[in-house]
């Protein structure tokens, strides 16, 4: 080790190579519940630096994660195998922004929300938009290819990445994609690059395509005592010609959860809840509020609101919004959340809520359903105790059952977390030990000495890990 | 009273979702996840369950908190970091004592008789414009980068304390004893009744004049001291405006609040401070215990988390910052003129630690032809944090840029705010950016108001100060 940090002083200044145990401590996790401390950390500002330490990591065979924010709910920025974290945070320019290509290049550690922010004065807009954008990292949300709510209309992370800059765990820099919307030489390397949880390489430069800032939105609240109404009222917005902005759903227990935490005024004897936004030019987005405050009271809502303007348009997000820290609060003696994000195709919304409340009974879990229905991803939190074996098993089955259902309902066993080593055992059901073996061969393919980010993606026989975070 | 089982729990809240990392000022300027609260809460769980020990970098990593809550206010869980932090000082101090800076600072709040000389040389030191010498010798500031630090940040001395200024007891202004109803000057605001017109309940004064029933509070004044030996203008226009407004003024001997203590790691001298300031306060015989410092107030109304006196509540109960007290209990409208175009920078420990946000922008806003502009990010924390400005100066200075910056752009003549750390910090980092733009706490322009409705312009001199009893 002692020669490797030498050789690493070479590469970066002494001040960005973290040996210290308790500098090295703060490392040692993301949002998910496992940690390990790694035995480097390495703070590289450049691509150059970024090349000269993995070309020294390859020679060791040392592990090496790429870490940005380090909010990643599926264990993505854990050293699992210690080795070098790569803290990407100090890498964070705009490089160039190009107003009329709608192109905007940018360094891995950006924060999502200030790109947002800086095109967004601009009149462009960078659609997607993860829970944790204020802190979360660019290179971070292309490596798991993250989502968000606008995602039913705007789609993810891998829609606006026109081109990378990755370096290979060689060392080797290479450019994949470019500037231009439409490109198809060679392979697909920016799709494969991105969503590939750092287990490929290293993301140093990004290509984000923007598009105009929508010039208005409008939020509309519906109130359901029926749960199936409220499905119904899903799959017929989508049917309707008329694509929201956001799309999301509360079921009955969230929403008096949510109601006794934060008491915003929502019926506690309500089933579900839609809360939608449009956007566009300012006369469309009336038409398409109308058309779809129309449908919700076709499809049996109790209740609607339309906002009126930006600042009742907020207030009815904040319910919304006071989901995650109220679930923490459920019961003291549940102080763990486990959190699904499965994902199903649109129409099976209504099916895949319903069978996941009979899963809950079966198992006798506390589960709270919400999430962004529009584009079938519902977010199924078991509300659990880590320290109570027993009741760890049933949400262990039930989690079981969760993965199974969304794979029947032909969906997938995540929308936008990534698989990390969180599901990593259960890869092999989605793909069957084939489709498994055809990604092995890409990884082994790029990463012949396997240093990149392990034990993620792939199972390592380590066993289901199912459990804590409480995040 | 914070204990283990209450650190635990704390402790055991964080989810680690990383939302404090958009929040934490330090970690904003450094991108160094050690220095965030999600790693500060890892940490001290490490140093919990005995994987570390306080001989490291430990204590380093744990003296970059400016304890300013903001991870708190944004946490999803509230977790108190601040809590955690201090009490790894606590034990870092307990180890391996305080640094001889902290020391220094510690022993001068905790000794009138050590501050006064001083402070005195402080003021000698700057009327000889000694100053300059350690700008003309960079290698001084070199040898001794922390009390170079500390010139820089030391605004002009007045060479005498506030508390040395005033009597004990100051009574109510004469003025503000109306013979006629309504008051003379000014509609009575805030309170639980109106006081002003035929309903106002009115009592005789000694003189033989009628006064409001009400403002006869008595109040007793924390001076606090960054208002005392840095800022003592700010009391100056404390003291006369809560006299306007018919208080009388109490100012009885006191210690520091012992948040400088408890923030170095030294909770036993904070405690030993918190129980000195009951006991003066409680004998004091006073309805409020009021102060114009944003850290005094918010640590003697949680005194509850360190002491387990019975008394506390009662202390606790009465203790109100100067805008909330006037707001609350009551205050004159100015009718004098100040016409500034002025923002307002949010303290961390009003706005965070004592909820405390409207209530100086509502007194700023009831002075006549005064323009205010809100700032962007007007309650980012300024850097300050105490001793923390001095001893880490480049990062406390990288903060309070971006502070300047969001107060340039509203062009403000006058940025006020209600804390005379934040006023230090700000006037530091303005001077740092040759800014020109005046440092004030919202009563010092609420007096400037009163000052100029009754014709007296100028400020009173540095004696100022009546006794009427």
């Amino acid at each position: 080790m002692q020669g490797l940090i030498k050789d690493l002083r070479r590469i970066v200044e002494p001040k960005r190579l973290l040996t210290e145990l308790e500098d090295r401590m703060a490392y040692a996790y993301d949002g998910t519940f496992r940690t390990r401390v790694p035995d480097l950390v390495v703070r590289p500002v450049t691509t150059a630096e970024v090349s000269g330490v993995l070309r020294l990591a390859n020679r060791e065979g040392l592990p090496v994660v790429p870490r940005g924010g380090a909010t990643s709910l599926s264990g993505g920025a854990v050293p699992l195998q210690g080795g070098i974290v790569l803290a990407l945070t100090s890498m964070n320019r705009i490089l160039s922004f190009n107003r009329e290509d709608l192109l905007v290049m940018v360094e891995p550690g950006v924060v999502t929300a200030h790109l947002h922010r800086n095109v967004e004065g601009a009149g462009l807009f960078y659609p997607p938009d993860p829970q944790s954008l204020e802190a979360s990292t660019l290179g971070g949300n292309i490596a798991e290819n993250a989502g968000g709510p606008r995602g039913i209309k705007y789609g993810v992370t891998r829609d606006y990445i026109l081109g990378l800059e990755v370096v290979l765990p060689d060392g080797e820099i290479i450019q994949v994609g470019g500037s231009t919307v439409k490109n198809v030489s060679g392979y697909d390397l920016t799709r494969l690059f991105t969503g590939s949880e750092g287990t490929l390489g290293v993301i140093t430069r990004a290509n984000l395509k923007l598009i105009p800032k929508p010039e208005a939105r409008r939020r509309l609240l519906a109130v359901y005592d029926d749960l199936g109404a409220a499905g119904k009222t899903v799959t017929r917005i989508i049917d309707s010609g008329v694509i929201p902005s956001m799309l999301e759903i509360m079921d009955d227990t969230t929403i008096q959860v949510v109601e006794s935490y934060g008491h915003f005024g929502l019926p506690v004897e309500a089933a579900a809840i839609l809360i939608l936004e449009v956007d566009g030019f300012a006369e469309t987005v009336e038409r398409q509020a109308s058309i779809i405050a129309d449908l919700c009271r076709s499809a049996g809502a109790i209740r609607l609101e339309v906002a009126r303007n930006e600042k009742e348009g907020e207030d009815l997000l904040k319910a919304r919004r006071a989901v995650s820290p109220a679930v923490l609060r459920i019961d003291p003696r549940k102080p763990t959340k486990i959190s699904e994000d499965a994902t199903v195709p649109r129409s099976k919304v209504p099916e895949m809520i319903v069978r996941l409340k009979e899963i809950a009974r079966r198992h006798d879990v506390t589960m709270v359903v919400y999430g962004h229905a529009g584009d079938g991803f519902l977010h199924p939190n078991i509300i659990t105790n880590q320290d109570d074996p027993e009741e760890m098993a049933r949400a262990e089955a039930a989690i079981d059952e969760v993965f199974k259902l969304a794979l029947e309902l032909g969906g997938t066993l995540s929308g936008e977390h990534g698989i990390g080593y969180l599901k990593a055992p259960y890869l092999v059901n989605e793909f069957g030990p084939a489709g498994v073996k055809a990604m092995r061969a890409i990884k082994e393919a790029l990463d012949p000495k396997g240093i990149m980010n392990p034990g993620k993606i792939f199972d390592q026989g380590i066993g289901k890990m199912r459990a804590p975070g409480r995040g | 009273m914070v204990n283990e089982e209450r650190l635990y729990e704390e402790m055991n809240h964080c989810s680690r979702c990383g939302t404090c990392l958009a929040h934490c000022p330090v970690y904003r300027e450094t991108l160094e996840e050690q220095y965030v609260g999600r790693s500060k809460v890892f940490l001290f769980r490490a140093l919990w369950e005995g994987k570390l020990d306080t001989t490291g970098r430990l204590g380093q990593i744990f003296d970059l908190c400016l304890l300013c809550r903001s991870c708190t206010a944004a946490c999803p869980n509230g977790v108190r970091v601040d809590l955690l932090v201090e009490a790894v000082r606590q034990r870092y101090t307990t180890r391996h004592g305080l640094s001889v800076a902290k020391r220094t600072v510690l022993g001068l709040l905790g000794n009138e008789r050590s501050i006064r000389p001083a402070l005195q040389a402080g003021h000698l030191y700057q009327s000889l414009g000694l100053e300059g010498i350690l700008r003309r010798f960079p290698f001084l500031r070199e040898t001794a980068p922390a009390l170079a630090n500390a010139v820089d940040y030391v605004p002009k001395l007045e060479g005498r304390p506030l508390t040395d200024q005033y009597p004990e007891v100051i009574g109510p202004d004469p003025e503000s004893w109306t013979e006629t109803r309504p008051a003379k000057r000014g509609s009575w605001v805030g309170g639980e009744e109106t006081l002003i017109g035929d309903a106002t309940p009115v009592k005789k004064s000694p003189e033989g004049k009628v006064r409001p029933d009400r403002p006869q509070a008595r109040v007793g004044y924390f001076v606090g001291c960054g208002t005392n030996y840095f800022r003592p203008q700010t009391g100056r226009a404390t003291i006369e405006v809560l006299r306007h407004n018919g208080y009388e003024v109490v100012i009885p001997e006191q210690s520091c609040c012992g948040l400088p203590a408890l923030a170095a790691g030294d909770r036993k001298k904070a405690q030993e401070m918190a129980q000195a300031n009951l006991k003066y306060f409680l004998a004091a015989d006073v309805d409020f215990i009021v102060t114009d410092c944003a850290s005094c107030g918010s640590t003697l109304k949680e005194y509850g988390e360190i002491l387990d006196d019975p008394a506390v509540g009662v202390f606790t109960g009465r203790v109100r910052d100067i805008n909330e007290f006037l707001v609350r209990e009551g205050h004159r409208l100015p009718e004098g003129r100040v016409k500034k175009k002025v923002t307002y920078h949010d303290p961390c420990h009003l706005k965070r630690a004592q909820g405390i946000q409207q209530e100086p922008r509502q007194l700023l806003g009831e002075i006549p032809a005064l323009q205010f502009q809100e700032m962007a990010e007007a309650d980012r924390c300024c850097g300050g944090g105490g001793t923390f400005a001095v001893s880490h100066w480049d990062i406390a200075q990288k903060i309070g840029r971006r502070k300047v910056e969001n107060i340039r752009a509203t062009e403000a003549e006058v940025v006020a705010t209600a804390c005379p750390g934040c006023a230090l910090q700000i006037e530091a980092s303005l001077r740092g950016a040759g800014l020109k733009v005046e440092v004030r706490h919202t009563v010092e322009l609420l007096a400037e108001a009163y000052r100029e409705e009754k014709g007296i312009s100028p400020a009173p001199a540095a004696s100022g100060g009546v006794a009427l009893k």
